[in-house]
C-alpha cells in the first residue's frame, strides 16, 4: 500500500492539495482567502493532468529525426491544462475585481462581517 | 369513438358562455341591462342546444365528440348521454333564473361586471362537467369550475370573503389533485381515461389499487359534493353573495362533485367492480353518516344560510346514496333527486336572498312575522321546505319514496332507518322558520337589522347588499316586497317543485337513463 | 456540401464574434447596442431552427472542427436533444433580448451596457457550445465561458447585493468547475479519449478494469453539474444571484442557464457514461432523493419569501427538481418528461421574471405585499403572470399539466407511485405561494395607486425619432395605450402564449420528446 501510494506521489499531492483548496474554499471567512483556496484546488487538479500525462522514463514530446521511434510522454493533458491555466487566470480575475467592489461597498473582505453590515443597512433601507 | 353529427352542439353549449362572459368583460361596468340581455342569452343557449341534444338522444343517435386532441390519451372529448344531459338541463335551467336573479340583487354595487363574466365562465365549467366524455375532460372542468368560482365567492372582497375564498380554493385545489391522482390510478390499471357504460374498469380484479384509486376519486369530488369530513368551506363560502350561495352551493358546484362521483362510480367503475371490491358498501356508511350529521348540524346553526348549506350537505347524500345502493329504484331515487335537491334548493336560498336585500336580516332568530310583511317570499319559502321534508305534492316526497323503496328493496335497513329519521330532521330544522315566520309577530327593532351591519356579517358581506336593488326604497321598510328581477324566478321556481312533484315526464327520463345503466 | 452543415459551428461562433464586437458597437454608437443583440440571437435563432429541420430530415449531424477528424480534431455533433436544447436556447434568448431593448437601462449604467450585452452573448455562445460539443475537455471550457458569462449578468448591476451575489456564485460555480475537471481527468486517464462517442466505446470494455475510477469520475461529473445547476441542497448560491441580477439576466439564469446544467448532466450520465449505468445506481438513487428534497424544500422557502424574485428564485429550485426526478427515475416517460420541463420551465419562468421585470420598472414594485391591484395597472402583464404561474401550479391546458402529467406516467413505468404523490403536493405548494400573488393582482384595491413611471403620453422620443413613419401623433396614440413599451410587452405575451400554445396542442412536442428520450436512454450507443 505504502509502495503504491510511494510510486504514485504526484497523486497523492494532488488529492492532498485538492483537500486544502476546497477546505481554504469553504472554511475561511476572508474572501482572498477564499479565492486562494480555489486556485490551490484547481492547481490541484492541474498537477493531476500533468502527472497523468507523464509516463516515466520517456522523451518529451518533440520529434527528433535521430530518434524517429522514440516514445513520448503524452503532451494531450499539459495542453488541456494550458488553456484550464488561462480559464482559471480570467475567473481568478473576476472573482478578485468583484471582491474590490464588495471591499469598496463594506470595507472589509471578511464574508460574515459582509453579511452582518448588509442585514444592518438592508434595515436601514 | 365515433363523432356522431350533432357534436358541434356539445361544443357550443361549452363555449357560449365563453363567448358571453367575453362579451360581458367587453361591456361597460354601467351597462346593466345589455349585460343582463348578454347574460339571459348565454345561459338560455345552452338550454335550448341541451333540449337539442335530448331530442337527438331520442332519435337514438347521442352527441359525442372529440373536440381535441391535447396530446396522447389526454382528448378533449364530449358526450351527451342521458346522465350528463340530465344533469345539463338541471343546470342550464337554473342559470337563466339566477342570471335573472343576480341582476336584481347586485344592482348598483361594484364589480358586477366581473361577477357576471366569471358566472358565464362558471356554467361553461358546468357544462363541462356535464357533457365530459372521459376522465381528463372532466378533470380539466372540475379543476376550472374552481377557479372561475373563487371571484364569485369573494365577491365582496371583505377579510371575510378572502379568509372563506381562502378555505375554498384550497379545499377544491386539493379535491382536484386526488382527483387527478385517482387519474393516475386509472391509468396504472387499464391505460385509457374514456368512460364505458358498463364501467372503464370492468373486468380487473378488485386489488388495493382499485380501492385506493376509487378512494382518490371519492374524496377528490367529495370535496365538492361536501361530503361530511370534507364540507368545511361549505358553510364558509356562504359569504358570498346569495345568488352565488344559491347557484353554486346547492346547484352547480356541490352537484358536480356528486356528479362526478356518481359519473366515475358507474362509468369508470361500473356495478360489478363496485360491488365486488365494496366500495358502495363502504361509501354509503359514510355518506349516511354525512346524512344525519349534516341535518344534526343545520338544527343547531341560527344563521339562515349556514342553515340552508348544511341542509345541502346531508341531502347531496341522498343522491349518492341512490347510487351506492345499487339498485334501479334507491338509483332512480338519487337521480330524481339531484333535480329536485336543485330546484327546491334554490328556491330557500333564493328566498333568504330575498330576505337579507330588503331587510338586512341573516339570522332565523331575527325572522319573526316576517311572512306576514312577505307573504309571497315566504310562500316560496315554505313551499320549498315542505319539499325538502318530503310532504307531497312538492317534488321531494317523489325521490324520498323512490329512495324508500330502494332501501327496502336492497334489505338495507340501517339506510332506511337514516332515510326516515333524516326526514325527521329535515322537519325539525324547516318547520320551526316557516312556523316563525308566519305565527310570531313582525317585530321591527330586531338587533342586527341596520342595512350593512347585520350582526357577524355572515351571509351578506361588507358592502351591504341592502338597498342595491331598491331604487332609493328604504331598505328595510316592512310590508315590502323584492323587486321583480328577484321575486319572479323564485315564484317561478317554486311553481316547478310542485310541477316536478305531479308531472312525470321527467321520471320516464330517469326510468329510462336507469335502464341503460 | 450544404450550408447547414456548417451551423454547428457558426451558431456558437457567430454569438461568441457578437459578445466580442458588441464592445466596440457600443463604442461606436450606444443606441445600436440593443439592436445588435438582437440581431445577432435571430441569427443564432434562424441558425436553430435550420439545425432541428436538418436534424429531424437526415439525422445527427457530426462536424469536425478544422477538419481534424475525430478523435484526434474536436468535434461538434447535434443529435435530435442538443437540437432541441440549441432551439430553446436561441429561442428564449432572442426574447429577452428584445426585451433588454426597452428594459436595459432601467438596472444597467449606460457606461456599462456594451459589457452587459458581451457577457450576454457571450454566456449564450457558451451554453450553445455546452449544447452541441462531443468533446470532453470543449465541454469544460464551454462551460467556463458560461459560468463567466452569467456571473458576469449578475454582477453587472451596480448594486453591493448584486457583486456579493455574482461573488458567491462565481466561487461556487468555480468549485463545481474544479470537480468537474478533476472527473474529466479521471476518465481520460482510464479511456484515453476526449471525444465522447470513442470515450463510451472504450469504457464499454475499461470499465471493468477500472469500476471505481470510472464511477468515481461520473460521481463528480454529477456532483459538479448539480452544483451548477442548482440541485437541492447545492442551492445555497441560487435565490440571491437570481433575485439580485438584473432581470433580464434573472430570466437567462433562470430560464436557461440551470438548464443547459441539467442537460449535460442527464447527456453525461445516460449517453456518455452509459456503460456503467448499471452500476451507477445508487448515485441516481440519490439523485431521485435531492430531486425530492428540491421539489418540496424549494416550494417551502418560496412560501415565505416576500419579495417577488426571491419567490420566483426558490420556484426555480423546486422545479429543477422535476428535472432531475425524470432524469433519476430514467423511464421513457419520465426522461420524455424533463425534455418537456426543461422547455416548459424555460418558457414560464422566463415569463414569469420579465413580467415581474416590468411591474418593476413600471411601479417600482418588488415586494408582493405591494402588488395589489396590479391586474388593472398592467392587465396585459399580469395576465401573463397568471398564465404562467397558473401553468407552474400545473393546471390542465397548460404546458407545466403535460410535464407533471408524463412524470406521473414516468413514475408509473418505474413503479414508484410514491413520487406521483409527492408532484401533486408540490402541485398545491406552488399554488400556495403563486395564487396569493395572482389574488392581490385581481382581488385587492391598491391602497395607493401604483405610479407609473415615464410619462405615457410623452414616451415618443424613445419610440423612435420623430419624423420616422408612422407619424409621432399616431405612434403615441397606440403605443400610448399600452401599458408598457412593446419591446418588452411582446416577449412576455409571446412566452405566455407559448404556455397555452405547449399546453393545448402537445401532440407533435410530445412526439419529437419521446424519439429525444428514445436517444437518450433507448437508442444506440451515442
Amino acid at each position: 500500500m505504502t509502495a503504491r501510494l510511494a510510486a504514485n506521489y504526484p497523486y497523492v499531492f494532488a488529492v492532498v492539495l485538492f483537500v486544502i483548496g476546497v477546505h481554504t474554499l469553504l472554511a475561511h471567512a476572508n474572501l482572498l482567502k477564499k479565492i486562494i483556496g480555489l486556485n490551490i484546488a484547481g492547481t490541484a487538479v492541474f498537477l493531476y493532468f500533468i502527472a497523468m500525462g507523464n509516463v516515466r522514463g520517456r522523451l518529451e514530446p518533440l520529434v527528433d529525426p535521430a530518434h524517429p521511434h522514440a516514445e513520448f510522454v503524452n503532451p494531450v493533458p499539459s495542453a488541456l491544462i494550458l488553456t484550464g491555466i488561462v480559464v482559471a487566470v480570467s475567473v481568478t480575475a473576476f472573482a478578485l475585481s468583484l471582491v474590490l467592489k464588495l471591499y469598496r461597498h463594506y470595507g472589509t473582505l471578511d464574508a460574515e462581517e459582509i453579511v452582518r453590515l448588509r442585514s444592518i443597512l438592508d434595515e436601514d433601507h | 369513438m365515433s363523432t356522431s353529427s350533432g357534436g358541434w352542439y356539445a361544443i357550443l353549449t361549452v363555449t357560449i358562455p365563453i363567448a358571453g362572459a367575453i362579451v360581458i368583460a367587453l361591456l361597460g361596468e354601467k351597462q346593466g341591462r345589455a349585460r343582463l340581455a348578454v347574460g339571459i342569452a348565454a345561459a338560455v343557449g345552452p338550454v335550448l342546444l341541451v333540449v337539442q341534444m335530448l331530442r337527438l338522444l331520442g332519435d337514438g343517435r347521442p352527441v359525442t365528440i372529440t373536440a381535441w386532441q391535447v396530446g396522447p390519451i389526454l382528448t378533449l372529448r364530449f358526450s351527451a348521454d342521458r346522465l350528463g344531459l340530465l344533469f345539463a338541463a338541471v343546470a342550464s335551467t337554473l342559470w337563466v333564473a339566477t342570471t335573472i336573479y343576480s341582476h336584481g340583487y347586485l344592482a348598483g354595487g361594484p364589480n358586477v361586471r366581473r361577477f357576471f363574466s366569471f358566472l358565464s365562465l362558471s356554467l361553461t365549467a358546468t357544462m363541462g362537467v356535464a357533457l365530459a366524455g372521459n376522465l381528463f375532460t372532466l378533470y380539466i372542468f372540475y379543476e376550472l369550475l374552481s377557479l372561475v368560482t373563487y371571484p364569485l365567492v369573494i365577491h365582496d372582497q371583505t377579510r371575510e370573503a378572502a379568509r372563506s375564498g381562502r378555505m375554498y380554493i384550497i379545499y377544491s385545489l386539493c379535491g382536484a389533485a386526488l382527483v387527478l391522482l385517482g387519474i393516475v390510478g386509472t391509468m396504472a390499471l387499464r391505460g385509457s381515461l374514456e368512460f364505458r357504460p358498463g364501467g372503464l374498469l370492468a373486468g380487473v380484479e378488485p386489488s388495493g389499487l382499485v380501492s385506493l384509486t376509487a378512494a382518490c376519486y371519492i374524496a377528490g369530488f367529495g370535496v365538492k359534493a361536501a361530503v361530511m369530513p370534507l364540507h368545511g368551506w361549505l358553510p364558509q363560502a356562504m359569504v358570498a353573495p346569495t345568488p352565488v350561495s344559491a347557484l353554486l352551493h346547492a346547484v352547480a358546484v356541490v352537484k358536480s362533485g356528486v356528479f362526478g362521483i356518481l359519473r366515475v362510480l358507474l362509468f369508470v367503475f361500473g356495478k360489478d367492480l363496485m360491488a365486488e371490491a365494496g366500495i358502495g358498501a363502504a361509501l354509503s356508511v359514510v355518506i349516511a353518516a354525512s346524512v344525519l350529521l349534516g341535518s344534526i348540524s343545520a338544527l343547531r346553526e341560527d344563521t339562515l344560510k349556514r342553515r340552508l348549506a348544511y341542509s345541502t350537505i346531508s341531502q347531496l347524500g341522498y343522491i349518492t346514496l341512490g347510487v351506492t345502493m345499487l339498485n334501479a329504484e334507491a338509483m332512480a331515487g338519487g337521480l330524481v333527486h339531484l333535480v329536485n335537491h336543485a330546484v327546491m334548493k334554490i328556491v330557500l336560498f333564493f328566498c333568504a336572498g330575498i330576505i337579507i336585500t330588503v331587510t338586512g336580516r341573516t339570522k332565523i332568530s331575527q325572522l319573526d312575522g316576517i311572512g306576514r310583511v312577505m307573504p309571497r317570499t315566504m310562500g316560496c319559502f315554505a313551499l320549498a321546505a315542505l319539499g325538502m321534508v318530503g310532504v307531497p305534492p312538492v317534488c321531494g316526497y317523489v325521490s324520498k319514496w323512490y329512495l324508500l323503496r330502494g332501501a327496502v328493496h336492497a334489505q338495507q335497513w340501517p339506510l332506511v332507518v337514516v332515510l326516515v329519521a333524516s326526514s325527521f330532521l329535515n322537519a325539525a330544522y324547516f318547520f320551526p322558520i316557516v312556523i316563525r315566520a308566519f305565527l310570531r309577530p313582525y317585530r321591527e327593532d330586531v338587533p342586527g337589522l341596520e342595512p350593512g351591519g347585520h350582526g357577524a356579517g355572515h351571509a351578506a358581506g361588507g358592502h351591504g347588499p341592502v338597498g342595491h336593488g331598491m331604487h332609493g326604497a328604504p331598505a328595510h321598510s316592512p310590508g315590502r316586497e323584492a323587486p321583480a328581477t328577484m321575486l319572479w324566478p323564485v315564484v317561478l321556481l317554486a311553481l316547478v317543485t310542485v310541477a316536478l312533484g305531479i308531472w312525470s315526464a321527467p321520471l320516464g327520463f330517469i326510468e329510462l337513463l336507469v335502464k341503460g345503466l | 456540401m450544404r450550408i447547414t452543415d456548417h451551423f454547428p459551428l457558426t451558431i456558437v461562433v457567430g454569438t461568441l464574434l457578437g459578445a466580442y464586437l458588441s464592445p466596440i458597437v457600443g463604442h461606436v454608437r450606444r443606441r445600436w447596442l440593443p439592436p445588435f443583440a438582437v440581431g445577432v440571437t435571430l441569427l443564432a435563432l434562424i441558425q436553430a431552427i435550420q439545425l432541428n429541420i436538418r436534424v429531424r430530415d437526415c439525422g445527427e449531424l457530426t462536424y469536425q472542427l478544422g477538419g481534424w477528424p475525430a478523435p484526434w480534431g474536436i468535434e461538434l455533433l447535434v443529435g435530435p436533444a442538443a437540437a432541441l436544447m440549441v432551439l430553446v436556447l436561441a429561442a428564449i434568448s432572442t426574447l429577452i433580448a428584445v426585451y433588454c431593448m426597452a428594459y436595459i437601462d432601467h438596472e444597467v449604467a449606460p457606461h456599462a451596457q456594451s459589457w452587459y450585452y458581451a457577457a450576454f452573448l457571450l454566456l449564450l455562445a457558451g451554453m450553445l457550445g455546452m449544447a452541441v460539443t462531443n468533446d470532453l475537455f470543449n465541454t469544460f471550457v464551454m462551460m467556463e465561458i458560461t459560468t463567466i458569462g452569467a456571473c458576469a449578468l449578475v454582477a453587472a448591476k451596480d448594486s453591493r447585493r448584486a457583486a456579493e451575489a455574482a461573488l458567491r456564485y462565481l466561487l461556487l460555480a468555480s468549485l463545481a468547475s474544479t470537480l468537474i475537471l478533476l472527473g474529466i481527468g479521471m476518465i481520460y486517464m482510464i479511456t484515453g479519449n476526449l471525444n465522447l462517442t470513442y470515450l463510451t466505446r472504450e469504457l464499454e470494455t475499461v470499465w471493468r478494469q477500472y469500476p471505481r475510477l470510472a464511477t468515481t469520475s461520473l460521481g463528480l461529473l454529477t456532483l459538479g453539474f448539480a452544483l451548477k445547476a442548482a440541485l437541492f441542497p447545492l442551492h445555497v448560491w441560487l435565490p440571491e444571484a437570481h433575485s439580485a441580477a438584473p432581470t433580464p439576466s434573472s430570466a437567462m439564469l433562470s430560464g436557461l442557464v440551470v438548464k443547459i446544467y441539467a442537460f449535460s448532466l442527464i447527456k453525461m450520465n445516460y449517453v456518455v457514461f452509459r456503460p456503467i449505468l448499471g452500476i451507477v445506481a445508487p448515485l441516481r438513487e440519490l439523485l431521485i432523493l435531492l430531486s425530492a428534497a428540491a421539489i418540496i424544500g424549494g416550494s417551502l422557502f418560496a412560501l415565505v419569501q416576500d419579495d417577488i424574485k426571491r419567490l420566483l428564485a426558490y420556484s426555480t429550485v423546486a422545479q429543477v427538481g422535476y428535472i432531475f426526478l425524470g432524469a433519476g427515475l430514467g423511464t421513457p416517460s419520465a426522461v420524455m418528461a424533463a425534455f418537456f420541463q426543461i422547455i416548459s420551465h424555460s418558457i414560464m419562468k422566463t415569463c414569469l421574471f420579465l413580467s415581474a421585470g416590468i411591474i418593476a420598472e413600471r411601479t417600482g414594485r418588488r415586494k408582493i405585499a405591494l402588488m395589489d391591484g396590479m391586474g388593472r395597472v398592467l392587465p396585459l402583464t399580469s395576465a401573463a403572470f397568471t398564465v404562467a404561474a397558473l401553468s407552474m401550479i400545473g393546471l390542465p391546458l397548460l404546458s407545466g399539466f403535460i410535464a407533471k402529467w408524463h412524470l406521473f406516467l414516468g413514475g408509473l413505468e418505474a413503479e414508484r407511485p410514491v413520487f406521483i404523490g409527492l408532484i401533486l403536493m408540490s402541485g398545491l405548494l406552488n399554488a400556495a405561494y403563486y395564487l396569493p400573488v395572482i389574488w392581490r393582482f385581481y382581488f385587492v384595491e391598491p391602497q395607493v395607486c401604483p405610479v407609473i413611471h415615464g410619462d405615457p403620453a410623452g414616451d415618443a422620443g424613445a419610440l423612435g425619432a420623430p419624423g420616422s413613419w408612422p407619424p409621432p401623433g399616431i405612434r403615441r396614440r397606440i403605443l400610448s395605450r399600452l401599458e408598457a413599451p412593446l419591446p418588452m410587452l411582446l416577449p412576455v405575451v409571446a412566452l405566455a402564449l407559448a404556455c397555452i400554445v405547449l399546453g393545448v396542442w402537445t401532440g407533435p412536442t410530445i412526439a419529437h420528446l419521446a424519439g429525444v428520450a428514445q436517444t437518450i436512454i433507448g437508442g444506440p450507443g451515442r
